[in-house]
């Protein structure tokens, strides 16, 4: 395994490496003496090294896919963890009730217990979960399988809430499923990822591939539809290069308990946020802490059956993404942690890029400006980072084969191919620039704190779009007037950006509209999944009997 | 299926009120950042080198 993975490592970081120089050497071709030039070349090396290798993920993806890994009887007992903070109490117990039906359904119900661990702070809500988990029991006629407890404290948020539960109650399981607020997983899939954890004694976590199920914006639609279709594709290319040290994306994942409780109590980072305190995202660094003590990290991108909501406006998106910025910039404290497997630094070094590339590129449209590259380099250099971002995507349509019948046909799927590439280049400045302020907020030592996520949030009017991106609309402008000041020959060129980014508060609010055509369909939606029906009968069944859901200011574990 | 009356009076008498389960496992914290012992080692050698 390991092997194979240092082959498809050494390809991918080589193909990403020779494309980053030739993108440096087309921009500069020959003219590359003077400082800025210079400065240029290596924004473009750095930022075009990340993104090609995005794109060598695509291609190993469609590598043929490796056989399934070994599965045994599982035969110890099993916990699925519900980690919530001031969630919506019904949703998020009709899922439950679904889940448990799946758990019986799939065979696995007498071993597998299910604990709701509350850091909810309201108490309104706090009330409506005990309702709830009342009401749940009481329907389902369970004492001693199903638990709900709230922390007093909720320190450490979501990675401290489970890790209290480990401390108090890990030593009755051997394995956890680990989900988040809104995820949803079919009863197979949790038992075969359970048999896959005892099929392999050094398989310490075990990653799924959740997609998004029930986006009604514009916006989540095209983030489920990408998701959904591309999603696996990368994932699969991921898995080619994860070796024994593979990612934990927080949740939809199971774990092997003792691994976890031996190898992954997070301490605090010395200091004060954003770079010291909690460790934000403390996925990544969970399975960098397995790895490093012996255990595999995989992620099995067969195993299907796994969901979960995403952001459905581009601000709730933002939102989540600031979190996550300050969350991997954190990462830098702890790349050179002692013992680390040399592709977990890795990983956490591609984390903090992907927040990095966003201002290495405005950095690079700012310095064009003033000392504008040469016309064919800048030609060729737009050429070819158009063709990493867009090539694999429509490669990835092309090599679909019998897949394109689950996302409604091969006319339907390359209409919502091409619409995804259409939004998503509209919507890409708008978020290059959420991102970068992001960053340039975390380095000046501004903490974004643990802000509540919306879900399900409604339209937005383009007054809210104005109020939260009208300094994006004067970036645009400024760009396209600096340009024709300073190099009106990259007027043409800038507007792909400028454009979008001058209409950002139009595009937010056009696109947190309920999307009226059938573009972007996904297999899922085509053909709900069993789990998700059953979560909506029991909701409809308790709209009856449970008060109705507090006014959303709604946040995550 | 039990009844809301049977079922809260089962919590109550095993007074577990839907914990769960009593079982502690220790969760040692990890070392994520070196202890930069050089600066110490360096202060010594400055010292030696002025004296």
């Amino acid at each position: 395994m390991e092997e194979r993975a240092a082959l498809f490592r050494a390809v991918a970081l080589g193909v990403a490496a020779a494309v980053a120089v030739a993108a440096a050497g087309l921009l500069l071709r020959g003219e590359g003496t003077g400082l800025l030039a210079v400065l240029q070349g290596l924004l473009v090396l750095l930022a075009t090294f990340w993104l090609a290798f995005g794109a060598s993920l695509a291609l190993l993806g469609l590598l043929p896919e490796a056989p399934p890994p070994p599965e045994a009887d599982f035969l110890g007992r099993a916990v699925v963890l519900v980690p919530i903070c001031n969630e919506d109490p019904r949703a998020v117990f009709a899922r439950i009730s679904a889940m448990d039906a799946e758990l019986h359904l799939a065979g696995i119900g007498q071993q597998v217990d299910i604990a709701i661990l509350s850091d909810t702070r309201r108490e309104d809500i706090a009330a409506q979960e005990a309702a709830c988990f009342r009401h749940l029991l009481t329907e389902l006629g369970v004492i001693g399988r199903i638990f709900y407890r709230r922390r007093a404290d909720n320190r450490g948020r979501k990675a401290g809430n489970v890790e209290d539960f480990i401390r108090r109650s890990g030593a009755a399981y051997e394995a956890a499923v680990i989900l988040d607020a809104d995820s949803l997983m079919s009863g197979h899939t949790i038992a075969r990822m359970l048999r896959r954890l005892a099929g392999d004694p050094g398989l310490g976590l075990l990653q799924t591939v959740p997609v998004i199920l029930g986006a009604q914006s514009r916006f989540g639609r095209m983030m489920a539809f990408s998701g959904s279709f591309h999603g696996p594709v990368f994932a699969r290319g991921l898995a080619c290069l994860q070796g024994r040290t593979g990612p934990f994306w927080g949740h939809n994942a199971a774990i092997r308990v003792r691994a976890f409780a031996e190898s992954c109590g997070l301490p605090e980072l010395a200091g004060a946020p954003p770079f010291g305190g909690h460790v934000l995202s403390h996925d990544y660094v969970e399975a960098a802490l397995l790895a490093r003590a012996g255990w595999t990290v995989r992620l099995d991108p067969d195993l299907g059956g796994s969901f979960e909501e995403g952001p459905e406006t581009i601000l709730s998106y933002a939102k989540r993404d600031r979190r996550w910025c300050q969350g991997n910039l954190q990462h830098a404290r702890i790349l050179l942690a002692p013992g680390m497997r040399a592709w977990s630094r890795f990983v956490f070094l591609q984390g903090i890029f992907a927040y990095l590339a966003p201002v290495l590129w405005l950095a690079f449209v700012l310095l064009s400006l003033v000392a504008p590259a040469p016309v064919e380099g800048s030609l060729l250099l737009a050429g070819l980072v158009l063709g990493l971002l867009f090539a694999p995507k429509l490669l990835v349509a092309l090599c679909a084969g019998e897949r394109a019948e689950l996302f409604g046909g091969r006319l339907h799927l390359f209409a919502s191919v091409v619409a995804e590439v259409g939004q998503s280049s509209l919507v890409a400045p708008v978020l290059l620039m959420f991102q970068a302020r992001s960053v340039v907020q975390v380095l000046l030592g501004r903490d974004g704190g643990w802000p509540p996520t919306a879900r399900g949030d409604g339209a937005l009017s383009w007054s809210e779009g104005w109020r939260a991106a009208w300094w994006i609309t004067l970036w645009g402008l400024a760009l396209l007037f600096a340009a024709a000041w300073l190099a009106p020959a990259l007027l043409p060129w800038l507007l792909p950006l400028a454009g979008p980014m001058i209409l950002a508060p139009n595009l937010i609010a056009w696109t947190s509209r309920p999307a009226q055509s059938r573009l972007f369909a996904t297999p899922d939606e085509l053909l709900v999944p069993t789990v998700s029906r059953r979560t909506s009968t029991v909701e409809l069944r308790w709209s009856d009997h449970l008060p109705p859901e507090p006014t959303r200011q709604i946040g995550r574990a | 299926m039990l009844d809301d009356v049977t079922l809260f009076e089962a919590l109550l008498r095993e007074s577990v009120e839907g914990l769960p389960p009593d079982a502690p496992l220790a969760m040692p914290r990890q070392v994520l950042e070196r202890r930069i012992r050089w600066r110490r080692r360096w202060l010594r050698l400055m010292v030696r080198f002025a004296r």
